[in-house]
């Protein structure tokens, strides 16, 4: 750690965690490396949040197809379905939240992907090509039948209660890789999902942990990013913050020591790298056709690219949502509407995969498929070709990260409707994914409030069967 | 640490003799205990919780201690500086001297009313800075409209306050007239309203009919104004709960929801004591006027409009309510048998269902459900017969049933398993060929019972004697009671019912949605003469309250009384008696013997004065909390309050008026290494303006700050446009501008005591480059072109921006910085004058505060 002139005396704990900017997480990583000093017990005080162990990943893309796609017609097969078609099924009934009555048959065909032969349906075969790198959660479960509290409990740990989301967990446990970029991207063109920036607020943590929503309908960066543009030239701007360092130097000259105006100094110097280096990194323009190729025009081809783009540059958690609403959404003409989403993220989906893997990124990057809950075996009243919500068991996937490749984990029953076999909870999930990140659900908490808060609540299991 | 201050405390307060023990047994405060009534009740056979917890420095009375001696007599102006020079001198520190002029009057206007000063009159300072011209300013500032809307501001935060609902269902998710709880506010700390009072109104303004006027409903907002979390009244309760235990007592009985608190004397029934009262607290569709009858007459046809809107929506629930429990009773076979049928299927307590219009209302299927599970576990008389015959095998059903009936007559089973006779009659009288035919004979022998009932009161009205109480035959009775008394289902009020609930249908669900949109549209169109206050008001029936285990609604455990948290019996040790027991809550914690209120606002105040609390966990002064700094000082404001009438306003001016507020807030090298966290207050803090007051500021030097206080919250308030104080700017709960956050106002979710204070680099992104600074740049540029010299320029930017005369030292830089670009015109057109006029607003000298 370096000796800068901020810690020439000694920093209280109240200083060393507004001082950073990056909050506690950044005290955590700050105290890995630090030798000595008088500063070590006010990091010790925060040991709690260390990483326990050595990480698998290091950054997060959570690829959210919000509406609930449906993964009897994806990534769980069940022939069952179509021989009961338009029949009452043999199992247990279970409370859909609309009118539903007998099977609905997948209208799509599944084949063997890979050498560890996961079957997957015809709507990824472009990314099943990849199936060697991804395990294949199929007994995902939640809590109720309904988008809003579902979105919740996937993105912040529960169905009502205010919390703050999974991303800005992430960055208070582990800091930035990058300081001259936010630590949490949230992609999401054309507006907001349901339930809007409830799903990556930053809620009792730091607001640095919120995630910076980016409309990706947009291509051109100054509308993509807020204040990022000035209307001064490159070198007006220089000399202006030049300036206001010398001022505030001599401001801060003569008031003794003080860690806030120190940061708040170097502060605007990191907020001027940011600009162009934000500017940089969203310019798509600067990729290589080739690239632009693989990735496709599409719009989720223009949303993965950028996602690359992000992890290379350290953002720590990239979340790339469908689009706003809930277009997954699919109680009737499923199938129409599973052929033109599923054909607009397949190819890229493949892209990406391949585009990783071939920087050598993938191993330490964890990606994650899913919506918030799956879609009934059942076909919904009156129409009865979609599928209604159905959170006992539906499917996401994990690649890369330090994840086993190449498996299936747990089971639904027979006809897809509940996860029977290995049931993962969204809890479990998430204590899954800190795990791979090296760190311990139970142990990155925070006080407010009055009490302890985690991710998990007082819940979650590490799923070590799926861990490398 | 934590150990440690209870070790000292328990040593100042309850003497030698124990405390070695105590400091032993803190060891094991984190064992969870059930607090028990023996235990409460008589002071023999104390657990170790029970002795840690009386101990405890915030449970004790408050204390009125003497302000110490201290050696450097001159510095003290008032006793505060005693109590904080008496622990300076021990730990040989010297308080610092006082701030020059300009510092104090930049503190003290910011600390008051969160301008600058040179909005107030008080030029006088200027030229004198003695202790009397001091006082003078602090009543000047005390008495500007401005200083209601500053600490408005941190209620606000306490208050968890918001325009908006957060996520609802189909409801609209603006409140609309949130602002009039927000300016309740304003105007209650503007007219000095005395603290209990304030908390009194809060939280039964309702009860108080004629003793407050009618505009004081508004102070429930308090209550109602918090997330509606969608429209779960557990979860709702459970907010109003926090808020209330938090805010204003500093204790987190929240925890007590799902156990009993781990480390503070609250038991889970003492959660479900306070959630009585509020589940018996409901807000009327109709909203009060704030101008109750003094509606003006060209605005009388517009209001009627907004009362027949919200009169509408009633009735379409009343009646949806009706209808549900008429069909409750045409159809209580139904409702019987599927809830029978329900109770070993998957629970769907957590989550709404969507149904056609003419099935069974889920809710009270639900609340059958529970119901036979209450009589199967309270082993009721009347449904023993129900429970025993719904095990029966379908096959030869008839034979074991009449068997098993014949048996639970048996006198020794009967002794342990009383049985209805009535009921027991009856049925054997049946031919019983399945369940269902159990369950039609239970619902005829209710309309038998009901006839002989109804027979009853018509014979005693035509006899012109008063009506019976009971049946003669008390089994009859029984019977009849198992079914109509206010546990039953049948006897659900309507605020049982989860409105929302009441429409699971999609055709209903267009009606209500229907209403509810014109109700909202109406209510956004009125103008702020016809302002609502979000009010509320005692249930006509009380609902007992049940203990839910684990939180769970779907497990209800023991009727608990409505009343206050039982350890602090001396301050309310009765069940609660008049309605809700809202009013007696309140009373409860304004009351002089309640060791918490006092100390919790005193210290709340302190915190805002000196950027950190005596106490620095400010909602939470159980065993978890950090203990004060100056325990003696800490009580010593709190007696000082009381003795005051509850004056806030009085108790800013002895703590402005203090030496120790008005040091200064340089640092210094011994100062640092002894007590980093200036937890003695060896000088001021540093504060760095939050988010409103940086904004206020920024409009405020550029001369654009729209000064009017009130009214309705501004939509699109971050746009150049709008010039008002952030304050009013409208707050969306489910979408808070993440600028907000980024400047760390609180998520408006929960109450909040204290704010981040984070230095991120959005917070300069926003100075360097978002359209309000650049607009108050341009203007103060434009103002600076007008003078007619530089030097004159650039003093009137500082003068506008820091309030004084730019330094000898500083001069060179600014010219030299202005000469070099002005050979280079932006592009764009911003002018030298604009960028040093920037370069000012976004120092750190603007930004905070000495």
């Amino acid at each position: 750690m370096n000796h800068s002139n901020a810690w020439d005396l000694p920093c209280s704990r109240r200083e060393m965690l507004t001082r950073s900017g990056m909050g506690i997480g950044m005290l955590a990583l700050a105290g890995l490396n630090a030798g000595s000093g008088s500063s070590q017990a006010a990091m010790r005080n925060q040991a709690k949040v260390l990483p326990l162990h050595q990480p698998k990943a290091k950054q997060v893309v959570h690829l959210f197809m919000n509406g609930g796609p449906s993964h009897i017609d994806t990534f769980d097969p069940k022939p069952i379905l179509n021989k009961f078609h338009g029949k009452s099924l043999p199992n247990p009934s279970m409370p859909t939240e609309r009118k539903t009555a007998g099977a609905l048959g997948s209208p799509f065909q599944f084949k063997k992907y890979g050498e560890c032969g996961t079957e997957v349906s015809e709507l990824f075969h472009h990314t099943a090509a990849h199936v060697d790198d991804m395990c294949v959660i199929r007994s995902m479960f939640a809590d109720i039948p309904n988008h809003e509290p579902s979105l919740l409990l996937m993105n912040c740990g529960d169905n009502t209660q205010p919390r703050p989301s999974f991303g800005s967990w992430v960055n208070y446990g582990l800091g930035s890789l990058n300081e001259n970029l936010p630590g949490f991207v949230v992609l999401c063109p054309n507006g907001f999902p349901v339930v809007g920036p409830k799903n990556w607020r930053s809620a009792f943590l730091p607001g640095a942990f919120q995630g910076t929503h980016i409309n990706t309908k947009h291509t051109q960066v100054s509308k993509l990013l807020e204040n990022i543009a000035n209307p001064q030239t490159p070198e007006q701007q220089r000399h202006q913050l030049n300036l206001l360092k010398k001022l505030n130097v001599q401001h801060q000259q003569t008031r003794g020591h003080d860690s806030q105006l120190e940061a708040r100094i170097q502060s605007f110097e990191l907020a001027y790298r940011m600009q162009f280096e934000a500017t940089d990194c969203f310019d798509l323009s600067r990729e290589p056709q080739y690239i632009r190729d693989m990735y496709g025009e599409g719009l989720q081809g223009r949303q993965l690219l950028l996602t690359r783009r992000l992890l290379e540059r350290g953002v720590r958690f990239i979340q790339v949502w469908h689009g706003a609403g809930q277009e997954w959404d699919h109680h009737n003409n499923i199938e129409q509407g599973m052929r033109k989403l599923c054909g607009q993220w397949d190819r890229p989906l493949a892209a990406l995969l391949a585009d990783l893997k071939q920087r050598g990124m993938l191993d330490t990057t964890l990606v994650l498929w899913g919506g918030e809950f799956g879609r009934t075996p059942v076909a919904e009243l009156p129409a009865l070709n979609g599928r209604d919500h159905n959170h006992y068991g539906f499917t996401m996937w994990l690649a890369g990260g330090g994840v086993k490749g190449g498996t299936v984990h747990g089971a639904t029953d027979e006809t897809g409707f509940a996860a029977v076999e290995n049931r993962v909870h969204v809890h479990d999930l998430h204590a899954t994914l800190l795990h791979l990140l090296g760190l311990d659900h139970e142990r990155l908490t925070y006080r407010y409030a009055g009490r302890d808060f985690r991710l998990t609540d007082v819940h979650g299991r590490v799923v070590r069967e799926i861990v490398r | 640490m934590q150990r440690v201050y209870v070790f000292i405390v328990t040593t100042l307060l309850i003497g030698n003799s124990i405390c070695a023990e105590t400091a032993n047994l803190s060891t094991k405060v984190s064992a969870a205990r059930v607090v028990q009534e023996s235990h409460l009740n008589g002071s023999q056979d104390l657990d170790e919780d029970q002795i840690l917890w009386r101990a405890h420095w915030a449970f004790q009375p408050i204390q009125d201690p003497q302000p110490p001696a201290v050696t450097c007599e001159d510095w003290p102006q008032n006793d505060i500086d005693h109590f904080i020079l008496a622990r300076l001198e021990q730990k040989k520190l010297s308080p610092s001297p006082r701030a020059n002029q300009h510092t104090l009057l930049r503190r003290m206007s910011w600390d008051l009313t969160g301008l600058p000063y040179r909005c107030e009159p008080h030029g006088r300072l200027l030229v004198n800075t003695d202790v009397h011209s001091i006082d003078n300013v602090i009543d000047d500032l005390l008495a500007s409209p401005h200083y209601g809307e500053r600490w408005a501001r941190h209620w606000l935060d306490l208050a968890r306050y918001a325009d908006t609902k957060g996520y609802v269902f189909f409801e609209k998710p603006e409140y609309r007239v949130a602002y009039t709880y927000r300016d309740y506010v304003i105007d209650s700390l503007n007219s000095d309203k005395p603290y209990d009072q304030f908390v009194l109104e809060q939280l039964a303004a309702d009860l108080l009919e004629g003793e407050v006027p009618l505009d004081a409903l508004a102070g429930l907002g308090f209550v109602t104004i918090g997330p509606r979390l969608k429209n779960d009244m557990h979860d709702i309760i459970a907010d109003r709960i926090d808020v209330v235990t938090r805010g204003l007592l500093g204790l987190t009985v929240g925890c007590a929801r799902c156990h009993d608190h781990k480390y503070d004397p609250i038991s889970m029934a003492d959660y479900y004591s306070l959630y009585g009262v509020f589940r018996n607290s409901v807000e009327p569709i109709h909203l009060p006027f704030r101008l109750g009858d003094q509606i003006p007459a060209n605005l009388q046809s517009a209001a009627d409009k907004i009362r027949q809107a919200a009169l509408d929506l009633d009735r379409h629930y009343q009646e949806k309510y009706d209808k549900v429990m008429r069909d409750a009773q045409t159809r209580l076979a139904d409702y019987l048998a599927t809830a029978q049928t329900q109770r070993s299927g998957p629970d769907t307590v957590l989550f709404d269902v969507i149904v056609d219009g003419d099935d069974l209302s889920p809710q009270l299927l639900r609340l059958w459900k529970q119901y036979l599970e209450d009589t199967q576990s309270n082993g009721s008389p009347v449904f023993h017969p129900w429970h025993v015959l719904a095990r029966v095998q379908r096959e030869g059903f008839q034979q074991s049933a009449s068997q098993q009936l014949q048996e639970m007559m048996n006198p020794e089973r009967l002794h342990v398993q009383p049985v209805n006779r009535w009921v027991w009659q009856y049925l054997m009288q049946q031919s019983l060929e399945t369940f269902a035919d159990v369950i039609q004979a239970y619902v005829q022998l209710l309309s038998k019972t009901d006839q002989q009932w109804q027979t009853l009161v018509e014979n005693a009205t035509l006899a012109g004697k008063s009506p019976p109480h009971t049946l003669p035959d008390p089994s009859q009775e029984a019977y009849r009671q198992a079914f109509h008394h206010p546990y039953s289902p049948l006897g659900t009020p309507y605020h049982g019912f989860q409105l929302l609930r009441l429409f699971p249908d999609r055709e209903s669900q267009k009606k209500v949605k229907e209403l509810n949109e014109a109700l909202d549209a109406i209510r956004a169109q009125a103008p702020v003469e016809l302002a609502q206050m979000l009010t509320l008001e005692d249930s006509k029936e009380m609902i007992p309250s049940r203990v839910l285990e684990r939180g769970n609604p779907g497990m209800q455990a023991q009727v608990v009384p409505r009343r206050f948290i039982r350890f602090f019996r001396a301050v309310s040790d009765q069940p609660f008696q008049q309605g809700s027991g809202r009013l007696e809550l309140a009373q409860a914690i304004v009351s002089p013997a309640n060791p918490l209120t006092s100390r919790v606002l005193v210290n709340r105040i302190w915190q805002q004065h000196f950027g950190q609390g005596l106490v620095t966990t400010p909602s939470d002064f159980g065993m978890q909390s950090v203990a004060p700094s100056h325990p003696q000082l800490l009580d010593h404001l709190a007696t000082w309050l009381m003795n005051n009438n509850w004056s806030i306003k009085g108790l800013h001016r002895y703590i402005m008026q203090s030496a120790t507020y008005q040091q200064q807030s340089i640092s210094h090298e011994l100062g640092e290494q002894t007590d980093p966290d200036n937890s003695l207050y060896w000088r001021m803090n540093r504060r760095r303006l939050d988010f409103e007051s940086m904004r206020d500021g920024l409009l405020m030097a550029s001369e654009q700050l729209d000064l009017t206080v009130g009214g309705k919250s501004i939509v699109e308030g971050m746009a150049t446009t709008n010039r008002r104080r952030t304050l009013y700017v409208h707050i969306d709960r489910q979408n808070l501008s993440s600028i907000f956050r980024t400047f760390d106002f609180p998520p408006p979710d929960v109450s909040s005591s204290t704010r981040n204070n984070t230095t991120v680099p959005g917070q300069a992104l926003f100075l360097m480059n978002h359209p309000l600074v650049l607009s108050c740049a341009k203007q103060l540029g434009e103002m600076a072109q007008t003078c007619s010299s530089d030097t004159l320029a650039i003093e009137c930017l500082y003068q506008h921006i820091l309030q004084r005369d730019p330094h000898p030292e500083e001069l060179p830089e600014v010219r030299a910085y202005l000469a070099a670009e002005k050979i280079q015109p932006s592009p764009e057109q911003i002018t030298e004058w604009q960028a040093l006029a920037q370069v000012l607003l976004m120092s750190n000298e603007f930004q905070f505060v000495d």
